[in-house]
């Protein structure tokens, strides 16, 4: 029953995400934050999707739940809705839930408090995308900070957290996992670079086809979806894979019902059409069309993507205009890179060293 | 509209067909009317490279004719003006993927819509040559001032001269060098004619530009201070019918350049 206690924390007064991950971890190391419904109240900070998940992991690591999310982020308020996260405003929530309760039982008003944040003034480090490293950074720059803080938190302590019956308890250990494993996939591409979007989905009308939108470089904190085996993943595991060791030259076609790994470069004015994955050991130049058969799942790799074109299933992505370098530098560096499809665009993502 | 189809060619390879449809086209294009290019150069096609749209190339020529989509699929806007139109060939075929016939009625569809086809043509005199001059009615002859592209244009324009269709043929003297000119070291413009006995269409001088401009792709018609574009501009004006004078490629050398430039300095003629 104690899982019902509501707690919420309001944290309008952060301004970086970072700020507010330490603030969390900050108040959550307070044992009375334990086994709660934790309502979050944020300002005008945008945090993705996968900002809010480690949040939200943040405190199912002591046994209490992320329940509601008031921002005056748009983005945010999408973030968590998409997330299954509630994300009214926490004085009518509370209002409702509290007519609710009374139309119920009748006993004693509660009495909710806010907890306020100390006023931020000093200057936050710029924000980074690693927010486990930034962590650490404020952690060394706000020792004077994190007095105030532990203060507060024994004011913290000692307010009354009404409490409440029992309505349901939503708390699933397995979903917690769940979250961790999906959180840690999305940190280790959290540094992805999204170079291309698509041009075209799925339809190819005369019209959107002479009126091509310029290929716009998409915004840092572009959202990748967890990723999550589909049949299409496990058709293109069984299909047959094909070996070039070849150098493919400007006219060459090279064709595939299956897999298509090339030990060599690509060079500008070659096709690569493979109904699965197309893997280029070398520098893809030319045009390469993974899941030729409409197999969206299908992903093109590269040490150095620099395709012309690259096509995934129906969908297609133009190298941006701006890039003028038709024939790549050979050098002994190389940026691994992946290409996928996600919610409807190509995403170009940097392959980490795991 | 019956717009009018006009292919540029050369017989030698190397002296400017693609870089001259690259800039004729968007020179036209500027002057507001609707251009469409066609690279009939399958296999081989540098047309995209230079207007800078071959990121932008999903259908080619080859796959209008075998009908894999429909031909306003198949046209690419340019970047800028929105007036111009690539038909690109296709990099993994031969030429022997488009025959004459079939170009002719692409090019009869493609008139309809547009007041200029360009017939961007490949080199040789082969089946590309004849697939490429098979929808033109008039021709413009691409040549150098050197002996060996002198003679091939002679040759293509006595097999323009055997084809019907083609009404009018006119003359480009392409990488003309002034200061090679004045020293006898180059065949002049004047030299050209009178060896072709053919009209002339334009004088493009040789210019740096070029270079840059097609590892930009960006067609050098767009630089206006360039004097290859400006030459390109005027043959755009030409096409068009206006009277445009030849511009003065023979620079002055020595002190009479340096007295040249005194004299415009103080706004004195002649």
């Amino acid at each position: 029953m104690e899982l019902n206690k509501r707690f919420i924390v309001d944290l309008s007064q952060a301004k970086t995400p970072a700020d507010i991950v330490f603030e969390v971890s900050n108040i959550l190391e307070n044992p009375e934050a334990a086994n709660r419904k934790i309502w979050l109240k944020l300002g005008d900070v945008s945090l993705n999707q996968s900002q809010i998940l480690s949040i939200k992991s943040l405190i199912s690591s002591i046994n209490s739940t992320l329940s509601l999310i008031e921002s005056e982020c748009s983005q945010t308020e999408l973030a968590a809705a998409t997330l299954g996260i509630n994300t009214k405003d926490v004085e009518e929530e509370l209002q409702a839930e509290l007519s609710t309760l009374e139309a119920e039982s009748p006993k004693d008003t509660p009495s909710e408090q806010y907890i306020p944040l100390v006023d931020y003034k000093e200057e936050e480090p710029k924000e980074s995308e690693h927010e486990q490293q930034e962590n650490k950074e404020i952690l060394d720059e706000n020792k004077q900070q994190q007095e105030e803080i532990e203060n507060k938190q024994d004011e913290q302590t000692t307010q009354n957290t009404e409490e409440q019956p029992a309505v349901s308890s939503d708390i699933n250990q397995e979903e917690n996992k769940k979250d961790e494993e999906i959180q840690n996939q999305l940190d280790s591409i959290f540094d992805s670079e999204v170079k291309l979007e698509n041009i075209l989905a799925d339809d190819k009308d005369i019209t959107e086809m002479q009126n091509w939108p310029l290929t716009k470089e998409a915004e840092d904190d572009f959202e990748i979806p967890e990723e999550i085996m589909t049949d299409e993943d496990y058709a293109i595991l069984q299909m047959n894979t094909q070996y070039h060791k070849q150098t493919v030259r400007s006219g060459q076609v090279i064709q595939s019902n299956g897999n298509v790994v090339i030990i060599g470069d690509c060079h500008p004015g070659c096709e690569i059409h493979a109904a699965g994955d197309i893997t280029v050991w070398g520098v893809l130049g030319g045009i390469a069309h993974a899941g030729c058969k409409g197999n969206t799942k299908a992903k093109i790799r590269a040490l150095t993507l620099n395709a012309i074109q690259l096509r995934i299933a129906d969908s297609y992505a133009r190298r941006p205009d701006h890039i003028k370098n038709i024939y790549v530098e050979k050098s002994n560096t190389f940026t691994p890179e992946e290409a996928r499809f996600v919610n409807g665009s190509i995403v170009i993502l940097k392959v980490n060293d795991r | 509209m019956t717009g009018r189809v006009i292919v540029i060619t050369s017989g030698k390879g190397g002296v400017g067909k693609t870089t001259t449809s690259a800039n004729i086209g968007t020179a036209l294009a500027k002057n507001g009317a609707s251009v469409v290019l066609i690279d009939t150069d399958i296999g081989l096609r540098n047309l995209d490279l230079l207007l800078g749209l071959e990121n932008r190339i999903v259908y080619t020529l080859v796959d209008v004719v075998e009908e894999r989509c429909k031909l306003k699929q198949a046209l690419v806007k340019d970047k800028k003006n929105p007036n111009l139109c690539l038909l690109a060939a296709a990099q993994t075929r031969d030429k022997s993927a488009v025959d004459a016939d079939q170009l002719k009625t692409i090019c009869e569809q493609l008139q309809e819509d547009f007041d200029f086809v360009l017939v961007d043509c490949p080199a040789g005199i082969e089946e590309g040559f004849k697939t490429a001059i098979s929808g033109a009615s008039e021709a413009i002859v691409v040549t150098t001032p050197e002996m060996s592209a002198v003679r091939d244009a002679d040759r293509i324009i006595g097999l323009l001269e055997a084809k019907e269709e083609i009404k009018s043929y006119r003359l480009l003297v392409n990488r003309v060098r002034p200061n090679l000119v004045q020293t006898n070291d180059m065949m002049s413009v004047d030299d050209v004619v009178e060896i072709l006995s053919c009209d002339l269409i334009g004088i493009i001088p040789e210019d740096t530009g070029i270079i840059t401009s097609t590892n930009r792709g960006e067609p050098i018609v767009n630089d206006e201070n360039s004097p290859a574009g400006k030459a390109y501009i005027n043959v755009a004006k030409r096409i068009n019918g206006e009277e445009v004078p030849f511009l003065d490629i023979n620079e002055p050398k020595g002190f009479d350049a340096f007295l040249a430039k005194v004299k415009t300095f103080f706004g004195i003629k002649g």
